[in-house]
């Protein structure tokens, strides 16, 4: 069984404001563990929560967002409980983030060499012409053309493809155990977007760095993903691993969300959920998804499901769950 | 196979060899020298009949948006023709152009910014009545409800401001602004990219049904293979400002012809773990620009087949059997069936 790098537990991130009045649960209760060389998903829509998980990960909050609730533990230490100066060692060093806008992730007036070189430097103690050596290997590990005379440049000379792998080759810089990727590729074209994928995984087996993939596309975790965790409305709906969860999802928020993508050479017509995502501030009782769900009934929109193992490794919050898991599935 | 709507003659729109360039070259300190254009649109011919959609892919930079602005007439062409039921509308001015834009509307990718946050829903809408029409107030709304009512949203969310509305519903107010007037064809660029998965379904399905209900051609332009595949009838492929391919979307999924196209579509994500292809084969190198394009085929320096000739000559469009149109030296002229 490969390490346990980072273990979450019952997460819940609250956003406060109006003095108190107004509670957002952006996180609420969230659990899982990465291992070694492992990749999880975390899907869901805008609103979900999948960023405010990510930045509790790193305790990069906005003011007014809190850590209400649960822990995470690396490699066996709460991080909770590190001091602002202990968590600086942290970052970069075990959890290291790839933004999703590499635009605007780089600073523009600093070149590429010495924001490559900042994490191994600060947090590796490399210097001089080590630390430059270093600088073009991950530039080279990323595969930026002649990174000599790349890494003398700034982001403005780069096309995104290419800061998005500056972006990536930054993270790899401190040599972190986990990297947490928020969207990292959503504003890049197909091929490009597919030569970055590869890339990270080729880089994962590399390294054995663990992964967490936070998306709102499904389409990413099928390709690149483990296990997946399904959020709405700041919870998890399902979790468990890419493979049973596509195949017969259990909620049917997965389900409505795997049939309303469509499908590459397929002209079916698509699987409408109607409605919106609920108000994080005004979260209906019962059942977040009751609203919108075709199968809900009185007894989900009063009371809240919990997040139930219903086979090995794979967790529903669903009423229905059973007997939505038991339903005809068309091939 | 082709569809119904295909085999009409009376096409929507006929452009023929249509050619933007722009003029280039970032140095503003090289005066006098010797001018560089942006070839963004580089000799391109294509058709769009009654109640069809062609789908428009491509690379950013290949020249799909040009193509837009130069249909809506934002954009003045370099050269070649733009037929809208049989009209040139290349050279229109004052109220022939006027008029034309009657019948020709954009939805564009971002609904937050794409609707003027300072108007109530319902004057954004009828701003294009305003202008085109002499309807009576009455008859202003009844045809605003209409279109709302089209759209999917309730009458009553007239009198809102665009800041009161989610995405999906922001991009329901911009569809039936575009369909406010006698509109007989929509450019969509992008028109679904920004949107949330499930709120992405809804409109792909309402863009579908209004087809069917006011049978207006659509151009739908978008770099999701998957959305385009699902929504269009034929796909246009396009690199660099050229035309690689075309053909009916089903047909052109299931068989790629062009190496391009075939890289672009093992570049898709798999929609499930178990169908995940091989990406090794990817162009490895990144999208020219279309400043200095590469010589020949502009394909042909990330091109896995490219041969010796692709480097020195384009090559020639040919029609296959079955109606796919591509340029490839894979299948030289005389290679049609």
């Amino acid at each position: 069984m490969a390490r346990e790098l980072l273990r979450v537990t019952d997460l819940a991130t609250h956003y406060t404001g109006f003095g108190g009045s107004r509670v957002v649960k952006a996180v609420d209760g969230v659990s899982f563990s990465l291992e070694e060389g492992q990749t999880i998903g975390v899907v869901g829509e805008s609103g979900c929560g999948k960023t405010t998980l990510c930045l509790s990960l790193v305790r990069l909050l906005a003011p007014g967002a809190e850590i209400v609730d649960g822990s995470i533990e690396l490699g066996g230490r709460d991080i909770m409980k590190l001091s602002d100066k202990q968590m600086v060692e942290v970052r970069g060093k075990e959890i290291a983030m790839i933004l999703q806008d590499p635009m605007t992730s780089l600073n523009p007036v600093i070149n590429i060499e010495t924001q490559v070189g900042e994490p191994a430097r600060k947090h590796r103690g490399l210097s001089g012409g080590r630390l430059r050596e270093r600088v073009r290997d991950l530039l080279d590990s990323v595969r930026i053309p002649s990174p000599e005379v790349r890494m003398e440049e700034f982001p403005h000379q780069m096309s995104g493809g290419m800061r998005q792998r500056i972006a990536g080759a930054i993270a790899l810089s401190g040599e972190p155990r986990i990297i947490i990727a928020d969207e990292p590729t959503t504003s890049l074209d197909v091929t490009i977007q597919a030569q970055y994928l590869d890339l990270l995984r080729k880089l994962q087996k590399e390294t054995g760095v663990g992964l967490i993939f936070v998306t709102h596309d499904l389409g990413i975790v099928a390709k690149m993903c483990d296990d997946v965790i399904v959020m709405y409305a700041g919870k998890t709906v399902e979790k468990g691993s890419v493979r049973d969860i596509f195949s017969k999802p259990h909620h049917p928020y997965t389900d409505a969300l795997i049939r309303s993508v469509p499908k590459l050479g397929s002209k079916d017509p698509l699987y409408r959920i109607d409605g919106q995502p609920p108000d994080l501030s005004s979260l209906p009782v019962g059942c977040s998804f009751a609203p919108r769900c075709p199968i809900a009934d009185e007894y989900c929109s009063g009371h809240e499901p919990p997040l139930l193992e219903v086979s090995p490794r794979r967790f529903t919050a669903c009423w229905k769950a059973e007997e939505y898991a038991l339903r005809e599935v068309q091939p | 196979m082709t569809s119904p709507t295909f085999e009409k003659t009376n096409k929507t729109l006929v452009v023929t060899d249509l050619v933007k360039h722009f003029p280039g070259g970032r140095s503003a300190l090289n005066f006098g020298a010797t001018k560089q254009w942006v070839r963004a649109v580089d000799g391109v011919s294509f058709d769009i009949a009654p109640g069809e959609t062609l789908g428009l892919v491509g690379e950013s930079g290949c020249g799909k948006s040009t193509i837009a602005k130069l249909i809506l007439r934002l954009e003045e062409p370099t050269a070649g023709s733009i037929l809208f039921e049989g009209q040139e509308i290349t050279d229109l001015k004052g109220a022939q152009l006027n008029n034309y834009r009657r019948s020709v509307q954009a939805v564009f990718q971002d609904p937050y910014s794409s609707l003027s946050p300072r108007m109530r829903v319902h004057d954004i809408i009828a701003e294009g009545l305003r202008i085109h029409t002499d309807y009576s107030k009455s008859d202003v709304t009844t045809r605003v409800n209409d279109v709302l009512a089209l759209a999917g949203l309730r009458p009553d969310v007239g009198r809102l401001y665009p800041h009161e509305f989610s995405g999906g519903q922001r991009q329901r107010i911009a569809i039936a602004k575009a369909l406010v007037l006698d509109t007989k064809m929509l450019v969509l660029d992008e028109a679904v990219s920004a949107l949330d998965v499930s709120i992405r379904a809804q409109i792909i399905t309402l863009l579908k049904d209004l087809q069917q209900e006011l049978g207006i051609a659509y151009l739908y332009i978008g770099h999701d293979l998957a959305t385009v595949g699902h929504l269009a009838d034929r796909v246009m492929v396009m690199y660099l400002g050229r035309v690689l391919e075309l053909d009916d979307s089903v047909d052109l999924v299931k068989n790629p012809r062009h190496p391009y196209t075939q890289a672009l579509f093992a570049a898709a994500l798999p929609s499930h773990p178990e169908d995940i292809r091989e990406t090794g084969e990817q162009p490895n190198a990144e999208v020219p620009t279309a400043l200095a394009p590469p010589t020949g085929c502009h394909f042909h320096p990330r091109c896995p087949d490219a041969m010796e000739t692709c480097s020195v000559d384009f090559p020639q469009e040919v029609t296959l059997s079955g109606g796919r149109r591509i340029s490839c030296h894979l299948y030289p002229s005389g290679s049609e069936v």
